[in-house]
């Protein structure tokens, strides 16, 4: 599981870095030039993305060791959450409201399986 | 320079990591994963150590020096720890692990004479009537019935010529402290008294570490962090604490970028500032930008310091004490703007130029080996666990503050020998119960 997350890492973090650090330059890169002005948006995007991507080692070891209905009750809680935090918030944040509640959404999503697995791995060693 | 720089990180992180290989973590390692996690990131991506919280403008030599002076740095660490790897290749009883024993009771009376010793401890200190008033403090700050004004006067000066406070609380709240307070909650942990455990780091806290900043918390949840990991064998590996590292990083950016998206609501809006760039800015930014900072001092605008500026040194050999943190912070930033403590190898720096910066480098990563080899010979796993904990979380202010500070404020130097003693007591007691076959581990040793 180190492997996988670390190899996780690997993948994600230069290019969330690189979107980080010139978020401007690169949404004007891909999108065109009236794009530029939403990279605050996009800070909360990527890091929404990096939290998703470190769920994924352990929620894709749950749906193949036929933890289904972990995974989907974990989703569901997640997108009720995030739901919730972008309705809260949209008056005030408007579009920034909907990235940060999918950040915190995504957060959510990964404390989730990683409190699971490692507390699945303490329980192991407790046997 | 930026490719200069890449590869030398690479180089470290495969040298580290080919070293690390199947081994359990050591203390060392969760030093190299910091200093990589608060350093790097500013060092490749922002070298001119300028930014929105500093506005400060350093002259592109000062840059340069720092750069190159932060590879030579990157160079030492990659040295060392192939010197390291060579010698305990040649030299096997270095690399020996002692085999864990097991004492029947010790944890439980290692918990039961470290609660004796907190509570004879918070009894002593409440004779002293200053340190009562501190601790009444204390109690306001943490339940925040204290106004700011009022907080940043006593954490300044209010207790500063206080001997009990200022000398023996300071200087038990990262050495002796925390091994009691790891000795009791392990004993806790082991009978899975969780609540027990939550109950008593709020007592323990209130009553003893006590302190008017917010870094001890960080700290005491640190030592309890590290505690539980360092106890499961397939967690304790420097491969999991470097991801826990960079999960913790992702998590404090994201809890930093939502406090300015709430603090600068009207900016952030309008789009003229970016949360995830400032948290950025504060977290990688400042800490590197620190250290630019010394080059732009020394020697451009004060001579190095000499012995002066090693804190301890110059009072025993009653020279002229100069505190380089605190004259780089005046020196840039104007009166009034604290102190700008940098990593350990930094008071080397401003002490003898790039010469002392190597000195003190080599001297600070070979403490750190002996620091390891100290661990590899405790022989109880409850004892071991505890000096992961304080020594794992202490050697974090080695990125912060000169290294013979950090060997006696923060216990470097104090909580090995203290370890290594009790190790020898329940090895004492304990003899003669220990199993036959552990005997013979032993006696073939």
């Amino acid at each position: 599981m180190l492997l996988q997350t670390l190899l996780v890492a690997l993948a994600v973090l230069p290019f969330a870095g690189a979107i980080l650090a010139f978020p401007g330059e690169i949404m004007e890169f891909v999108f065109g030039e009236s794009y530029g002005e939403v990279s605050g948006v996009m800070g909360f995007m990527v890091m929404s993305q990096i939290m998703f991507a470190f769920s994924l080692p352990w929620s894709n070891l749950y749906l193949m060791k036929n933890g289904e209905t972990v995974y989907a009750l974990a989703n569901l809680m997640a997108a009720i959450f995030a739901f919730a935090v972008a309705f809260a918030l949209a008056g005030t944040y408007s579009a920034l409201a909907v990235a940060i509640a999918s950040m915190l959404g995504n957060t959510l999503l990964m404390l989730f399986f990683w409190g699971l697995g490692t507390l699945e791995i303490l329980g192991e060693e407790g046997k | 320079m930026t490719l200069l720089k890449v590869i030398a990180v690479i180089i470290l992180l495969f040298v580290w990591l080919s070293y690390r290989k199947s081994r359990p973590a050591e203390v060392s390692d969760l030093f190299v994963i910091s200093f990589l996690l608060i350093y790097v990131p500013g060092f490749i991506l922002n070298p001119s150590g300028g930014s929105n919280f500093n506005q400060l403008s350093m002259s592109a030599a000062a840059v340069f020096q720092a750069e190159i002076s932060f590879l030579t740095v990157l160079c030492l660490i990659s040295l060392v720890m192939l010197v390291r790897w060579a010698v305990e290749a040649r030299f096997g009883w270095l690399n020996r692990v002692s085999a864990p024993l097991s004492a029947r009771n010790a944890s439980q009376w290692l918990a039961v004479g470290a609660l004796c010793f907190a509570i004879a401890f918070f009894i002593a200190i409440i004779q002293f009537p200053d340190a009562l008033a501190f601790r009444k403090d204390v109690f306001r700050f943490l339940t925040f019935q204290m106004g700011g004004i009022e907080h940043r006067i006593l954490r300044n000066s209010g207790y500063s010529s206080s001997f009990v406070v200022a000398s023996v609380l300071e200087r038990a709240r990262y050495t002796i402290f925390p091994i009691s307070y790891c000795l009791i909650i392990y004993f806790l942990i082991e009978k899975r008294r969780f609540m027990a455990t939550a109950v008593f780091s709020i007592l323990f806290f209130i009553a003893l570490p006590a302190s008017l900043s917010k870094l001890p918390f960080l700290f005491y949840f640190g030592y309890i962090g590290v505690l539980l990991v360092s106890r499961v064998p397939q967690l304790h590996r420097a491969g999991w604490f470097l991801l826990f590292s960079l999960i913790g990083a992702a998590l404090t950016i994201e809890a930093l970028s939502i406090l300015y998206a709430a603090q600068y609501k009207e900016a952030v809006i309008r789009g003229s500032v970016i949360p995830v760039d400032l948290a950025m800015q504060r977290i990688w930014g400042e800490p590197y930008s620190i250290i630019v900072r010394y080059f732009a001092v020394y020697p451009e605008i004060l001579d190095f310091t000499g012995w002066g500026g090693v804190g301890q040194i110059a009072q025993i050999f009653g020279l002229p004490v100069r505190k380089p943190d605190i004259e780089v912070a005046l020196s840039m930033l104007g009166p009034n703007n604290g102190s700008n403590p940098a990593a350990f190898f930094m008071s080397g720096y401003a002490a003898f130029g790039r010469v002392g910066l190597v000195l003190f480098s080599i001297t600070g990563l070979f403490f750190l080996w002996a620091v390891d080899l100290v661990g590899r010979k405790l022989r109880f796993p409850h004892l071991k666990s505890v000096y992961v904990a304080t020594m794992g979380m202490n050697v974090l202010f080695l990125n912060q503050i000169a290294l013979q500070t950090a060997f006696l404020t923060y216990g470097l130097g104090i909580i090995p020998p203290v370890v290594l003693f009790l190790d020898y007591c329940v090895f004492a007691v304990e003899r003669q119960s220990l199993s036959v076959r552990e005997y013979l581990q032993i006696g073939s040793r």
